[in-house]
């Protein structure tokens, strides 16, 4: 029996199949100096998975897990949602990992990393003047104040439903609260004392706002395919100084609710693609007319960025989280100029020139 | 490859002890003179513990089923250590049981390569699922509850309707007990694990009563390892606390030999804290779930003549779950869902003998489930209506060089109605077993089945209006063809030796997806179609001279997406996340019985868990890695009657292996448990 039950035992256990190979903790890279930084957001069931990337330009190479390369493999986070660039440093946030990290661009090397528990901290806004960084906490309503020397919490400010973009003008702090569709409020919140001033309502579900050449913000809503009936995607105009509405746009379909204002004179949006599910194609406004071009770029892209020195269009594709993405870049024109790949969920953009 | 096989090597080479341990006393025992001694092992009859299995609808031995079928009982709960439904199924061939994190969290059943709601869980032959969501969470049923367990892997719609696309689980509770009889006791465990259970049992004449009341609870604050990159930082498990109360009461009637009336009620409560997933170093949780579950099962079984025997089975189930998580607004106030569900089912039946070789079943199920919640976009009734008949026909062929084999046609008809969304579905089944002539001491069986299934869209399916997500009214059943072969070996040497083995093929369209529509919004649509094939095998050897038990199984599988889910999908052909490639379970106990001593058991077990690598990402980049899990317990029992103490200490995961079941959700590391009870029986 004694002879029997081992050799059962060692065929179960030895005759399974191997584990695959482990996926790539990054590679060793030098930093950019002139170049688009991607920060892609990983999937979402995949503890670690954000990373960055970056197109050199003087190399014309992709660089992946540029993070990795210089923390010798630790990785950012979950579900790398923000990123912006501030005196030589990436500031990067993570709402499944609740964290803010920040990186040295020359060296890559994490000088900080800020948790905050129960926070799913999820855009971020830098006021250089105030020597503020404010963060939007997607689930909680609210909105962080930190001392951007010390990355300490100084205030939080209660908000609407789902807060995500802001925009700063004018000494006031302009957070949308999308609700995922279900709110419709843009607060103005003074910088100075990080109390609501007032509360604006716009279209269904502001998701991201942006400040135009005209010194207007821009605020762009997703619409609610849910509600009944449903609505549609909008822009809406603001005055900072005023506090009011001036303006908008109704769109004929849904809205991604990401906008950059460029500086050719125009606003780009990403639409919403029928039957697809991470995204949609780039309407071109014109900033002075108001005119819009829908379909500027045809395709179905989950990020968007414009990049004011070179007038140039940067679309990310995440390929449905179906595997790496992809980025675009289109002339002014809406001419493809070249493709570069990315990592998975290629999401916000950045530029060191 | 060398690492694993070191590594497993290293396990066996801790196994190897033990279970040698386990068997000594009985080795040492054996050698001792016996009258049983002397009988040949090749004429002696070996209890096989083999029950009546319904998987036709037919009462029949498992040998005759055309579909494959597992039986657990008690002995196998020995060899598992489970506390939970959950950790006994995961030692069945072709059964993954997802636990996102040990001790009171949440455990779902994925049968086959598909998901919790295609595999139909029932309580003494009612189906139990919650229609809001059709999932069983497993930990909240206790293996103390429990005297067996029926697993019938492979679609089964023909008999038991909607959703059995994967198989169907049958868990038949402990009855009233024969005897007045007080029971009490007492765990204790690791990780502030604490359980006490009470039951007293009543026999009067023609009426046997059982109530039992039980109380457990654990902290479940766990420390586990937290990997960034090269880092791993040490961390504790928080807010996984979990405490439940259940009241059982049973009690039978049995007016003669042939007609009898049986109660069953629960009432089950519990209150868990909700850790989360484990994104990052700092997540802190404080979300609270609490769920009620109380349910009334009365069953009257009778006969007419030695043909016809008919029943009755009434049952009332309601489920109340109340979510909250102050971190999370939705407004200005804290996220907060709770729903309600009521379901009332009636289900008579009759079977009839109609000849010696023809034998069929007829029955009907009405259901009326009641559901609403501020999860749910209104409140919703829905009915439900079944109609199916069974047959089996044993054909014996005009000559004897071919053996006698078992037909088994089935088919049924069901309607699912609620205000909005109506389905009506036939699911036709046709089984044939095919018992072959005896080879010496080998009793060899093949069969086949195949079947067309389906399974209904679920209440949040159709009618989700909570955060983040949107029902669909306009979903379609989705739709299934089952196909499974296989054979079975009987064998009278060195005891008792069962080995089976099943093919199986499930080709599924229409499967349901949750998928994104907008920002942070999904909504389900019926786009998938995956085709899961595999092979499952088992071993059961049953020792002579009562030297111990040995369960050997292993199941490989495929589970793939086989079209589109959208135009340029490039996953088409990749593994489904979560479905592993590769389980096997060993498990061995070992039991010593000695008559007329103050000792009356002892005994001791040991099981090893093989879960192959499972993918967490659909284009198959990320995985988990395989895990082995140990566990192992002594018990023992002392009589002193009419008093019986026993006592148990089991150990889990033996080898303190770092691992998750699901991503993002650490499960224990070592634990050890201690359990004492005492019996008073008259």
């Amino acid at each position: 029996m004694r002879f029997t039950v081992l050799p059962l035992v060692l065929l179960v256990l030895v005759g399974c199949r191997n584990d695959p190979a482990g996926p790539n903790n990054g590679q060793n890279s030098r930093p950019i100096e002139r170049g688009v930084y991607v920060l892609n957001e990983g999937d979402f069931n995949t503890p670690n998975d954000a990373r960055l990337s970056a197109l050199d330009i003087d190399r014309d190479i992709v660089v992946t897990d540029l993070f990795e390369s210089g923390n010798a493999g630790a990785h950012l986070g979950t579900v790398g949602d923000d990123m912006k660039f501030h005196n030589g440093r990436a500031y990067i946030v993570m709402s499944r990992s609740q964290n803010l990290v920040v990186m040295n661009l020359s060296t890559l090397a994490k000088e900080a990393e800020v948790f905050f528990p129960g926070s799913a901290v999820h855009d971020l806004l830098i006021d250089s003047v105030g020597n503020r960084l404010f963060l939007t906490r997607l689930f909680s309503s609210s909105v962080f104040v930190l001392n951007l020397s010390t990355l300490t919490v100084i205030d939080s400010i209660s908000v609407g439903s789902n807060p995500q973009g802001m925009a700063l003008a004018n000494g006031k702090l302009f957070v949308c609260n999308s609700g995922y569709g279900s709110d419709k409020t843009v607060s103005v919140v003074s910088t100075g004392t990080n109390d609501v001033i007032t509360t604006l309502t716009v279209g269904d579900g502001p998701t991201q706002a942006a400040l135009a050449s005209d010194g207007k913000i821009w605020v762009a809503c997703t619409g609610n395919a849910f509600a009944t009936p449903p609505t549609t995607g909008s822009i809406f105009m603001v005055d900072p100084v005023t506090n009011t509405k001036v303006d908008s746009l109704l769109f004929s379909e849904n809205l991604w609710g990401t906008i950059s204002i460029g500086s050719d004179g125009y606003a780009y949006v990403l639409g919403v693609t029928s039957g697809n599910f991470y995204g949609g194609p780039v309407h071109r406004i014109s900033t002075l007319t108001k005119i819009i071009i829908t379909n500027f770029i045809s395709g179905t892209y989950y990020g968007l960025a414009f990049d004011n020195v070179v007038r140039e269009i940067y679309v990310a594709d995440v390929k449905n989280f179906s595997g790496n993405g992809e980025a675009k870049i289109y002339t002014s024109a809406g001419a493809l100029r070249k493709t570069f790949a990315a990592q998975k969920g290629p999401a916000v953009f950045c530029f060191k020139r | 490859m060398g690492f694993f096989v070191v590594q497993n090597l290293l396990h066996t080479l801790w196994l190897t002890p033990c279970l040698l341990f386990v068997c000594g006393f009985n080795l040492l025992a054996s050698e001792q003179p016996a009258d049983s001694t002397s009988v040949s092992d090749t004429s002696r009859v070996y209890e096989l513990r083999e029950v009546l299995v319904t998987a036709s609808r037919i009462p029949q031995t498992a040998s005759l089923s055309a579909a494959p079928i597992t039986n657990l009982d008690l002995h196998t709960f020995e060899q598992s250590n489970a506390s939970s439904l959950g950790g006994v199924l995961s030692m069945v061939p072709g059964l993954f049981v997802k636990d996102y994190g040990g001790g009171g969290s949440l455990q779902t059943i994925a049968q086959r390569g598909l998901g919790p709601e295609h595999t139909v869980v029932l309580l003494n032959g009612m189906r139990v699922g919650n229609p809001q969501h059709n999932i069983v969470d497993l930990a909240l049923i206790s293996t103390d509850e429990i005297e067996r367990i029926e697993i019938l892997h492979g679609g089964n719609s023909a008999s038991y309707g909607a959703d059995a696309v994967a198989g169907v689980v049958n868990v038949v509770t402990k009855g009233a007990v024969k005897s007045n009889s007080i029971r009490a006791a007492t765990s204790i465990g690791s990780f502030g694990y604490r359980k006490i259970d009470l039951s007293a049992g009543l026999s009067s004449g023609l009426m046997m009563t059982t109530a039992g009341y039980r109380e457990e609870k654990g902290r479940n604050n766990f420390p586990f390892v937290f990997e960034n990159g090269q880092d791993k930082v040490a961390l504790v498990r928080q807010n996984a606390d979990f405490s439940s109360r259940l009241g059982t009461l049973s009690s039978e009637i049995g007016f003669d030999s042939e007609n009898s009336l049986a109660l069953h009620a629960r009432v089950f409560s519990s209150e868990r804290g909700i850790p989360g997933a484990v994104s990052g170093p700092a997540i802190s949780s404080v979300a609270r779930q609490i769920d009620n579950d109380d349910l009334a099962q009365l069953r009257y079984a009778g006969s007419s003549s030695a043909a016809i025997r008919y029943h009755l089975g009434l049952q009332y189930h309601y489920a109340k779950y109340r979510y909250s998580d102050p971190q999370f607004l939705v407004g200005s106030l804290p996220l907060y869902n709770e729903s309600n569900v009521s379901e009332v089912r009636v289900e008579p039946g009759v079977n009839v003998a109609l000849t010696d070789n023809l034998r069929a079943a007829l029955g009907f199920e009405f259901a009326r489930a009641d559901a609403k919640g501020n999860s749910l976009s209104n409140e919703i009734r829905r009915t439900s209506q079944g109609a199916f008949c069974s047959v089996e026909q044993k054909i014996i062929p005009w000559t004897d060089a071919l053996p006698a084999f078992y037909v088994y046609p089935a088919l049924r008809f069901d309607r699912i109605a609620t205000s909005q969304h109506v389905l009506s579905s036939w699911s036709p089944q046709l089984g044939l077993v095919v018992p072959l002539k005896q080879l010496g001491a080998i009793t060899p069986t093949l069969r086949a089945s195949v079947s067309r299934n389906f399974s209904a869209p679920t209440f949040n399916m159709l009618y989700y209006a909570g955060g983040g997500g949107v029902g669909n009214p306009r979903l379609r059943p989705e739709r299934s063809s089952s196909f499974d072969v296989g054979g079975s070996l009987d064998c009278n040497f060195l005891g008792r030796q069962t080995a089976t083995l099943s093919y199986f093929d499930i080709d599924m369209n229409d499967r349901i997806q949750w998928v994104a529509t907008g920002t942070m919004i999904v909504t389900p649509k019926n786009i998938r179609s995956v085709r899961s094939r595999g092979i499952e095998c088992s071993y059961r050897w049953i020792m002579p001279e009562g030297l111990g038990e040995l369960n050997a199984n292993y199941t490989s599988s495929s589970t793939r997406k086989i079209a589109e889910d959208f135009a340029g999908d490039p996953n088409v052909g990749t593994q489904l996340i979560y479905v592993p490639q590769e389980m096997a379970n060993v498990s061995f106990s070992s039991t010593k019985v000695f008559e007329n001593e103050p000792v009356e058991k002892i005994g001791g077990a040991i099981s090893m868990m093989y879960t192959g690598y499972v993918f967490t990402t659909e284009d198959n980049a990320s995985f988990l890695p395989s895990h082995t899990i140990m566990n192992c317990s002594v018990f023992a029992t002392l009589a002193f009657m009419p008093c019986r103490v026993s006592l148990r200490v089991e150990a889990n995961n033996v080898f303190d292996e770092s691992y998750q079941v699901i991503s993002l959700y650490p499960m224990p590391g070592r634990s050890f448990r201690a359990t004492l009870g005492i019996e008073l029986t008259e």
